[in-house]
């Protein structure tokens, strides 16, 4: 998995290509704790091609951690294997999912 | 007369000054045989069983014997201490290196012409080791006692490294044997009995990628009502296995007290419970529940972020079955505090079947690492329809396996089937006796 974060108007956008599974999910947690910009980040999954359920847990922890500080996490056009997972989990009814940003 | 006298006493005191010498190389020589041996009880020695403080006592008595010492301090910086030889000078030693923590380098040799020697020397891998000798009193360490000191703390290294492996492998060990135990504990959640109910047919499974699963299955039959629900927890392993403990546990118990509510009732209630547990180890968990009347030709299903739960029909028209997938009407337990799902009606005639999965199944990859599939198990489903839940179950386990080889389990693998074999209550009847939540038929 590779990991960044680009800022378009001071908005942060975590971006996460390839596998993201229970491997990788503490370098995302590390970045989404370090992201200190009020009003939140999106997370773009267009270049994820696999999702596990502990990456699916990170994710959910992170629209929690959003929530409680009064902003929402969105998922950027997620990729096809990812988009079945959401769909598959129901994630897709609990994240704001955008396609067409 | 008196010459011979002289000669005599002469003789008589030579021969008293041979006698001390030979008593003294007696001595010597006794005492370099011990030293000897003491050398080779040294060598012989392993460590492989003993822990440090054993290992620390052993260097400790063997070394004042080899280097011939008044006395002898060993300790390592994991605070095993042991003294040998004369107790008052092993304190006066302590006094020097300490009982805990890093002795500095700077502490090498202390030597009082009149009194004593003191050396130090660190030893083993990054020095962890300190042997601290005394001299006899009034006497300094020979060259060759130097060397013996040398010696004894390089031997002293390499004893110290293996006792810290063995003890590491010990720990390994312990910790294994826990985690097999926990393992067990958390498998006894899982039924060894199907229900035995007149009119269905159910079978079911669990197979962890790992020692402990995350999957679970349970049951719960009570009066004219047996509700199943299939879980799985997210991640793998002891963490998951644990959760999966307090969850099942939960789910059966609800599913007891609420078999008269619906299985959408039942799931608000079970997330309501563990909700806050999940929340705080940042675990979410898919579950599935169906809840069927005895007599019944219909079953409700309710999903909460589960894989597909699939219902299987046959149809005679075209001799084979038709499949319908249940997919989610919520995301799974510990998403949500306040989890909303609703009730799916499926028909369930004698000889129809309903599935509940774990995405171990359709996520399998092969070789390639292309995915078993939803698709491929509906087909699989589609043929099967005619069989016991048993064989199904066998059929899907072996198709998932089939698809797999050669490659490592990825997911814990859970199926439960049920399958009607005898007639009952039609849908419409079931749709009169209530169920605000049912969103369709």
């Amino acid at each position: 998995m590779n990991i960044r974060v680009t800022t378009t108007l001071s908005f942060p956008t975590v971006v996460i290509e390839g596998r993201f599974d229970a491997h990788e999910t503490a370098a995302f947690r590390e970045v989404v704790d370090s992201i200190d910009t009020p009003g939140g980040f999106d997370i773009d999954l267009s270049e994820t091609r696999f999702i596990d359920s502990a990456a699916l847990s990170e994710l959910v922890r992170a629209m929690k951690h959003a929530r409680e500080h009064g902003y929402d996490v969105r998922l950027l056009r997620p990729s096809d294997p990812v988009s079945v997972i959401l769909e598959l989990t129901g994630l897709d009814l609990a994240f704001d999912v955008v396609d067409h940003p | 007369m008196s010459e011979h006298v002289t000669v005599g006493v002469d003789l008589v005191s030579r021969l008293a000054t041979v006698e001390d010498e030979l008593t003294r190389t007696t001595a010597a020589l006794i005492d370099a045989y011990d030293q000897m041996l003491a050398l080779y009880e040294l060598v012989q020695g392993g460590a492989a069983s003993l822990s440090r403080l054993e290992v620390v006592q052993q260097l400790a008595r063997q070394a004042c014997q080899v280097i011939g010492a008044h006395a002898v301090v060993v300790r390592d910086l994991g605070d095993a201490v042991a003294i040998a030889g004369d107790t008052s000078s092993a304190e006066t030693l302590l006094d020097v290196i300490g009982t805990t923590g890093p002795v500095p380098s700077t502490l090498l040799r202390a030597v009082d012409t009149q009194s004593s020697d003191v050396l130090v020397k660190r030893f083993g891998p990054s020095y962890t080791g300190v042997l601290a000798v005394h001299a006899p009193p009034g006497l300094r360490l020979t060259t060759a006692q130097l060397k013996l000191v040398d010696a004894v703390a390089n031997h002293g290294g390499q004893l110290l490294e293996l006792a810290a492996l063995h003890e590491a492998a010990l720990e390994t060990a312990i910790m294994e044997r826990d985690v097999a135990t926990a393992a067990t504990l958390a498998a006894q959640v899982l039924p060894t009995r199907m229900p035995d109910i007149e009119g269905i047919d159910v079978s079911g499974r669990c197979d962890p990628a790992r020692l402990a699963s995350g999957d679970y299955f349970t049951f719960a039959d009570i009066d004219d009502t047996l509700i199943v629900a299939v879980g799985d927890v997210s991640g793998k392993g002891l963490p998951a296995a644990l959760m999966m403990t307090t969850v099942s546990t939960t789910t059966r118990s609800t599913a007891l007290r609420l078999h008269r509510r619906s299985p959408a009732e039942v799931l608000q209630a079970i997330s309501d419970d563990v909700y806050e547990y999940l929340d705080v180890t940042g675990m979410i968990v898919t579950t599935a529940i169906v809840k069927w009347q005895r007599g019944d030709d219909v079953i409700a299903v309710a999903n909460a972020g589960h894989s597909p739960v699939f219902s299987v029909s046959a149809n005679r028209a075209s001799r084979s079955c038709d499949v319908t997938r249940v997919p989610p009407s919520s995301p799974p337990l510990g998403v949500l505090a306040n989890l909303r799902s609703t009730v799916r009606l499926l028909p369930f005639r004698p000889g129809d079947m309903v599935v509940l999965g774990s995405d171990g199944l359709a996520e399998q990859e092969d070789a390639s690492g292309a995915l078993l599939g939803y698709d491929e198990l509906e087909r699989l489903l589609a043929h099967g329809g005619t069989t016991s839940s048993d064989d199904v179950v066998a059929q899907l386990f072996d198709a998932v396996e089939c698809h797999g080889a050669g490659t490592a389990q990825s997911d814990d693998r859970t199926v439960v089937v049920l399958r009607r074999t005898a007639a009952g209550a039609t849908v419409d009847e079931f749709v009169r006796r209530g169920g605000s939540d049912v969103v369709s038929a």
